[in-house]
């Protein structure tokens, strides 16, 4: 009767043991399994992100190689115009056609630049701190224009040709900044 | 065989001839010699002057660069001259005409380029133009004025009568920069009135000078307004290239 008691009780505490393991296997089972599918779906999460950052990487690719040159031939146009502007002229008739110049040469940049379809949304800030800019950039020159048109040169309030030149200046800053951070982004 | 009466009277009327073709070629002597040696002497002012502003600029531009060293910004005003020249305004009070003068002054359309020089009374034009004391200084509210021989110590304002409306005149000082200029218009009036130096409540340069050529019956007067010429490159906002 003892021996059967004993028998009864180890068969117990066997089969106790033998659940334990399985629990034990089967709760390990699942952390492996867990971690498995975190790791897939991590693998395909970053393999998604590559694909949506190559495709983007190359509408920026694309759009960036079709904007510098006009933005080059753009901001080299001005720098010529105002270097002409360090030499002597004869007459302030020619100072306002440098000046008239270098509104077409901004004009013309603007009008290029509303062109742009599908701009890729990473260059969309640029691309609207850049309008902000050649916007600003435009109204600075009419403001200088109007100053030469005024024949009022010395009592002329020259405050507001002074307060667009900083602003224009700072838009500018905003926008090479700007477009900076894209290009060291996807390694332009 | 004796002479004549009028072998004698034509031998007078020789002679005569003769000493006032002497003066003549005496004055003319004179007056070519006035003009080399002023031609001369403007050449040698000029380049003189060019010295000293080299000078003055190597010395400003090694206080910028130590200004830099010590973190102070020096880019306000350096090389943009003209556009800060009439908002930016100078404090008269502290300035007198030795922070002018003497300046170069430039007249491109008729390829003038000399020293003006402080003082306007006879022995100081022989030298040169220059500016008379009682006006106001370069870039003051007021007419600032500068008087020049049209025809003699060099001719300096010779051909300020090509001068048309819009034309440039280019005064550059040593200490306080570059001043503009553009003409806006031409007067003809008597040594006597000088009600034409007073009374503006603009920035004005006036050229004076004899009129017309060879007399000093009256005075031409070239009227010009300070100017800004404003630059317009990227490279002025602070970045481009």
């Amino acid at each position: 009767m003892k021996g059967k008691k004993i028998t009864a009780i180890t068969a117990l505490l066997v089969a106790a043991v033998i659940l334990v393991c399985i629990d034990v296997i089967l709760v390990e089972h699942g952390k492996v399994v867990a971690e498995r599918e975190a790791y897939e779906n991590e693998r395909i999460k970053r393999e998604l992100l590559e694909e949506i950052k190559s495709e983007e990487a190359r509408d920026v690719t694309r759009y960036y190689l079709e904007l510098m040159p006009v933005r080059d031939e753009y901001i080299k146009g001005a720098v010529e115009l105002s270097r002409e502007l360090e030499n002597e002229f004869v007459n302030i008739g020619q100072v306002k056609e440098l000046t008239s110049e270098r509104l077409d040469v901004a004009t013309a940049y603007r009008d290029k630049l509303l062109l742009a379809e599908n701009i890729p949304a990473p260059l969309e800030n640029f691309y609207n701190r850049e309008l902000d800019f050649i916007n600003s950039d435009i109204e600075t020159i009419e403001l200088v224009l109007s100053y030469y048109d005024s024949g009022n040169y010395s009592t002329f309030d020259g405050l507001k040709i002074k307060e667009s030149y900083i602003d224009t200046g700072s838009l500018f800053m905003k926008a090479e900044e700007e477009l900076k951070r894209v290009i060291d982004y996807y390694g332009l | 065989m004796p002479k004549t009466k009028n072998q004698n009277s034509r031998k007078k009327v020789n002679i005569i001839i003769l000493i006032i073709a002497g003066i003549g070629l005496l004055f003319s002597s004179y007056f070519i010699y006035l003009n080399v040696s002023a031609e001369m002497e403007r050449k040698s002012s000029l380049s003189r002057w060019e010295e000293g502003r080299d000078a003055g600029d190597k010395d400003s531009g090694d206080a910028a660069a130590s200004q830099k060293e010590a973190g102070v910004d020096t880019t306000e005003g350096n090389g943009s001259d003209t556009f800060y020249r009439i908002d930016g305004g100078l404090d008269y009070s502290a300035l007198t005409s030795g922070d002018f003068f003497p300046a170069k002054l430039t007249i491109p359309r008729i390829g003038m380029e000399l020293v003006s020089w402080e003082g306007a009374d006879p022995q100081s034009l022989e030298q040169g133009p220059g500016h008379i004391p009682e006006t106001p200084l370069p870039g003051d509210i007021g007419r600032c004025t500068i008087s020049g021989h049209r025809t003699t110590y060099g001719s300096p304002f010779n051909r300020v009568d090509e001068l048309v409306e819009g034309d440039l005149i280019y005064m550059e000082t040593i200490k306080e920069g570059l001043f503009i200029y553009t003409v806006t218009g031409t007067d003809i009036v008597n040594p006597e009135d000088v009600y034409i130096l007073e009374g503006s409540d603009k920035k004005e340069l006036l050229l004076t000078t004899c009129h017309p050529k060879y007399s000093g019956a009256k005075r031409l007067i070239i009227i010009s307004e300070l100017v800004n010429l404003y630059p317009m490159g990227i490279d002025f906002y602070g970045g481009g290239e």
